[in-house]
């Protein structure tokens, strides 16, 4: 496929990290020492020049582009740069955005693109779930909302010990389906007689109450619902985080220590609380108690401010804390050492992009376990050779089917359901079966 | 020859004072225009039309003259000059608005108290020096009247609705006019704005002219015959206060000051939210914060003084609800109407009135006093520094409607409320030094509500100055103080003050 890279900032580059193996990747911007960055580290053509200007987007290739991504920093930018384009190619567009007025105008289908990707909403979405399941290691949506993926850890001090018992025994909530269960290097779809372990990872698809109730089963005792959040940073990012918080009716906190980018954030969001202040000051997260809080959300331009904030207010008593890492490879790291959730925006939103490299059909998509597993939300093609099976009979080989959105319903299929023509699908499966499933649907 | 020593004297000045008489002039030429409504009222009754023809004349001629003398500069100024026309054109045309008076002579014949009268007209204050009702014919009270509804909306804004033609000049005369932080603007061109809002004026006004004269013509208890409704409509409407019967709005019945009553709310209102509503925007008023807030403090102070009436005199439940509501609403929009004479109400309903005078209406209305959008924002700034005292890193922008306010906006209402009690209190010394020196009878309370009544553009004062006496017992040195304070208070302090500044005159 030949995809045009419009914008090497932050998303750009790890679009271009994410797809240029399996792909002809062009990238353009006008920051010649960013192409060179791109350049040095993948296998990609770089062309310096404006993104909205024709001849550039010509000189680019443009219309042999099966993909054009423009993710510059400036929505402005990416909206001319997209009309441009779409003037110039036929393929598919996605743009990015921080803007929720011109994501809700491409929604209206007022604006020619194929396909818009707001990355600050991707990231807050993340760690509104991942504050809304303690317990849960990674989450994703599906079905505008409808039924999410959670993976979960199974301890033995968890509210409800699984440990030993087979599936068949275990109380599965009617909205839910387990997908998969994963035990060190090995991805098992799940069948009624295995035994569930200490520390094995089980993959959920289940409805937003269904992964709750799950979350509240498998959340280690002393682990309570969490009330009070403290975003530090507020950055586009940290921004979109709060407010989505507060939408969650949180009480949330913001602190930044740039004077404009606080006053801005307090302007924005009514109902958070901010500070203009260091969240490294150790005088100033007692005064204002910020031991209290329940969770903390890191998110400021630094990756080790946000590993020492995050570490400081786990020592402080804080019980669950997050970090939006800029560095992809740190997120194990930070895991490692004690911050609980390590979340990517750069595998955030190439998880959404990579999306549009799959089958046109996909709607939704994730990775999992470093994208040796996916999961993906699939139309069913009039044609295929699995309507009609019954699930009992494990029609797919190395997948499961884990919901079933049938008329803007959304079953959780047991051993009798089938598949009919016109379904959506999500369905886990390991990465390397996915273009063959694909074919099958 | 002249033209050589206009340029000449161009150079020296920063300021170019000859495009602000310029710009002085032709306001007062349009402004002399409207005496023919008078004069139209004069032979209507029989009267004489000389005091309106000649002033005309002179208005008219001293202001065609003034604007060729300074070199017939075209219909704008600067950013600067702007202070120094709104200024001087308030100035000049009370000085026109009182030529009447003194050629009628009587109480009001001599140039104190004509100057008096007439700043009290054009600022809407409706404090009055006229000390036998009896002895003015109805043009005169139509005058008087007129200048308040002219002054209501504003005598240069009336100018650039019928200037041909005014760039960024007359935006900044309209801000330096208009009530309030925050000139609206209503449309995209200056002069459609001023257009639109002296139609919503007129048109409100002539509701309320109906109004009045169907009750009056009902009969069923004392109402306003069409003379009376239209007088009393310019004064409502405007916030001035000016009534031609010596005891105000007593002898009239419930109805009639009911429908007083809602015109002077009307009037306190922002007249954008009217222009809104008239655009059929019905939900404005209701959205509009500082109008809620306005209506919020009319109803708390009512009740207050209701209680105070209810506990202090054998009227009934109704009549001391309804005559406390009916004079808060005329001193908190700084119109002055007398239902009753307060003047021996308790010391506690007095008090009451007394502060209501300082809050006023909204911005944009015809009202005086501080505006209640500033009081919003300096409480705003206030508790949010009280809550900063507890939390000093906490970053909280005050909020008006939801929206945040720039901190400039809550610096410029508490550098304002400072100015306009620095003047209050400068004004009450003042007075009550000359009354000491002079050997005028004053206690502190009644020259405190003079120098108030007449900076916040109210009205009556309290004791011999109250709702049915009259100012003309000050020396009269007192009186141009008064006089003073209106200019002062109608034109919100600052456009004043800063013509008093080096800064403003140097380069």
């Amino acid at each position: 496929m030949e995809i045009l890279v419009i914008g090497a900032g932050r998303v750009g580059t790890s679009v271009a990290a994410a797809v240029h193996v399996q792909h002809n990747v062009t990238v353009v911007d006008l920051d010649e020492s960013l192409l060179s960055q791109v350049s040095n580290r993948y296998d990609v053509l770089t062309i310096a020049g404006n993104g909205t200007s024709r001849s550039t987007l010509i000189r680019a290739g443009v219309e042999r582009a099966d993909l054009v991504i423009v993710c510059t920093d400036r929505d402005e930018v990416n909206i001319v740069a997209a009309l441009q384009t779409r003037s110039l190619c036929a393929g598919r567009i996605i743009v990015r955005t921080s803007s929720a007025e011109y994501l809700d105008a491409w929604r209206r289908g007022e604006l020619p693109v194929d396909a818009m990707i707001a990355s600050e909403n991707e990231i807050a979405q993340a760690v509104v779930r991942a504050i809304g399941l303690p317990g849960a290691l990674q989450t994703a949506m599906f079905a505008d909302g409808r039924a999410e993926m959670v993976e979960f850890e199974v301890h033995a001090d968890a509210m409800e010990n699984i440990v030993g018992k087979r599936i068949a025994d275990l109380h599965i909530p009617d909205a839910s389906v387990i997908a998969s269960l994963i035990r060190g290097d090995s991805i098992t779809i799940p069948g009624g007689n295995d035994v569930v372990l200490e520390g094995d990872r089980v993959v959920v698809i289940a409805s937003p109450e269904a992964s709750r109730d799950w979350s509240h089963r498998l959340a280690r005792r002393g682990v309570h619902e969490v009330r009070e959040v403290v975003v530090v940073g507020a950055g586009a990012t940290g921004r979109a985080i709060a407010a989505s918080l507060c939408d969650q009716k949180l009480s949330v906190r913001i602190i930044d220590s740039d004077a404009a980018a606080a006053r801005r954030c307090a302007e924005e969001i009514e109902a958070a609380h901010v500070f203009c202040a260091d969240g490294t000051d150790p005088r100033f997260l007692e005064r204002e108690n910020i031991g209290r809080a329940d969770a903390i959300v890191c998110c400021t331009d630094s990756d080790e401010r946000d590993l020492m904030i995050g570490l400081l207010a786990k020592q402080a008593g804080v019980q669950l804390a997050i970090a939006v890492v800029g560095n992809p490879e740190l997120v194990p790291i930070f895991e490692q050492v004690g911050i609980d959730h390590a979340l990517n925006q750069r595998l955030v939103v190439a998880e959404e992009i990579v999306r549009f490299t799959h089958d046109p059909r996909t709607r939704g998509f994730a990775m999992l376990e470093n994208d040796r597993v996916e999961v993906l939300e699939l139309e069913i093609r009039g044609d295929s050779k699995l309507i009609g099976r019954p699930f009992r009979e494990r029609p797919l080989e190395g997948a499961i089917v884990g919901a079933i959105v049938r008329g803007g319903r959304v079953i959780f299929p047991r051993g009798d359901d089938v598949l009919q023509a016109g379904d959506s699908a999500i369905i886990v499966a390991e990465a390397s079966k996915v273009p063959g499933l694909e074919r099958a649907l | 020859m002249t033209s050589a020593i206009v340029a000449q004297a161009r150079q020296y000045l920063v300021v170019d004072l000859l495009a602000v008489l310029s710009m002085v002039g032709k306001i007062l030429r349009w402004l002399s225009l409207t005496l023919l409504a008078p004069i139209v009222v004069a032979l209507i009754y029989g009267e004489s039309v000389v005091p309106f023809v000649a002033t005309l004349v002179i208005g008219f001629v001293a202001g065609y003259v003034l604007d060729v003398a300074c070199g017939r500069r075209s219909d704008d100024v600067t950013v600067r000059e702007a202070f120094a026309v709104v200024a001087f054109a308030w100035l000049g045309a009370a000085l026109l608005g009182g030529v009447p008076y003194l050629i009628e002579g009587g109480d009001l014949g001599n140039f104190v108290d004509a100057y008096f009268e007439a700043m009290s007209g054009f600022t809407t204050t409706g404090s009055s020096v006229i000390t036998d009702f009896a002895s003015h014919n109805n043009s005169i009270y139509f005058w008087r009247s007129l200048t308040q509804w002219l002054g209501g909306m504003g005598i240069v804004v009336l100018a650039i609705a019928v200037f041909s033609r005014t760039g960024p000049g007359g935006k900044a005369l309209l801000e330096r006019e208009a009530p309030g932080p925050d000139a609206d603007k209503l449309t995209p061109r200056l002069r459609d704005t001023a257009l639109h809002l002296w139609l919503v004026y007129t048109g409100i006004s002539i509701v309320m002219v109906i109004a009045l004269w169907v009750v009056g013509l009902l009969g069923f208890e004392t109402g306003m015959n069409l003379f009376d409704s239209v007088v009393h409509t310019f004064t409502s409407m405007s916030t001035g206060g000016f009534s031609p019967n010596a005891d105000s709005m007593q002898s009239y019945g419930a109805a009639t000051l009911a429908i007083v009553t809602l015109f002077q709310v009307i009037a306190g209102a922002n007249f954008a939210l009217w222009y809104l509503m008239i655009k059929r925007d019905w939900g404005a008023a209701v959205r509009d914060g500082e109008f809620r807030v306005y209506l919020g403090i009319l109803a708390g102070a009512s009740i207050l003084v209701g209680i105070g009436l209810l506990a202090t005199s054998d009227k009934g439940w109704v009549a001391s609800f309804g005559e406390a509501t009916f004079q808060v609403v005329s001193i908190m929009t700084t119109t002055g109407y007398a239902s009753q004479d307060f003047n021996t109400w308790a010391a506690f309903c007095l008090l009451i009135l007394f502060l209501t005078m300082f809050i006023g209406g909204c911005a944009s209305s015809t009202s005086g006093g501080m505006k209640v959008i500033r009081i919003r924002l300096i409480l705003g700034g206030m508790r949010r520094d009280v809550e900063t005292a507890v939390h000093p890193e906490a970053v909280l922008p005050v909020r008006v409607n939801r929206s945040p306010v720039r901190e400039s906006a809550i610096q410029g209402a508490t550098v304002f409320a400072g100015l306009y009690l620095a003047a209050w209190v400068v004004g009450t010394i003042f007075i009550l030094l000359d009354c000491t020196l002079r050997g005028y009878e004053q206690d502190a309370f009644t020259a405190m509500v003079s120098a108030a009544t007449t900076l916040g553009n109210v009205g009556p004062g309290v004791g011999a100055s109250g709702p049915f006496g009259s100012f003309a017992g000050y020396p009269w040195e007192s009186k141009v103080v008064m006089t003073a304070l209106m200019w002062i208070g109608r034109l919100e302090i600052i456009p004043i003050f800063v013509l008093f500044t080096r800064a403003y005159w140097r380069r």
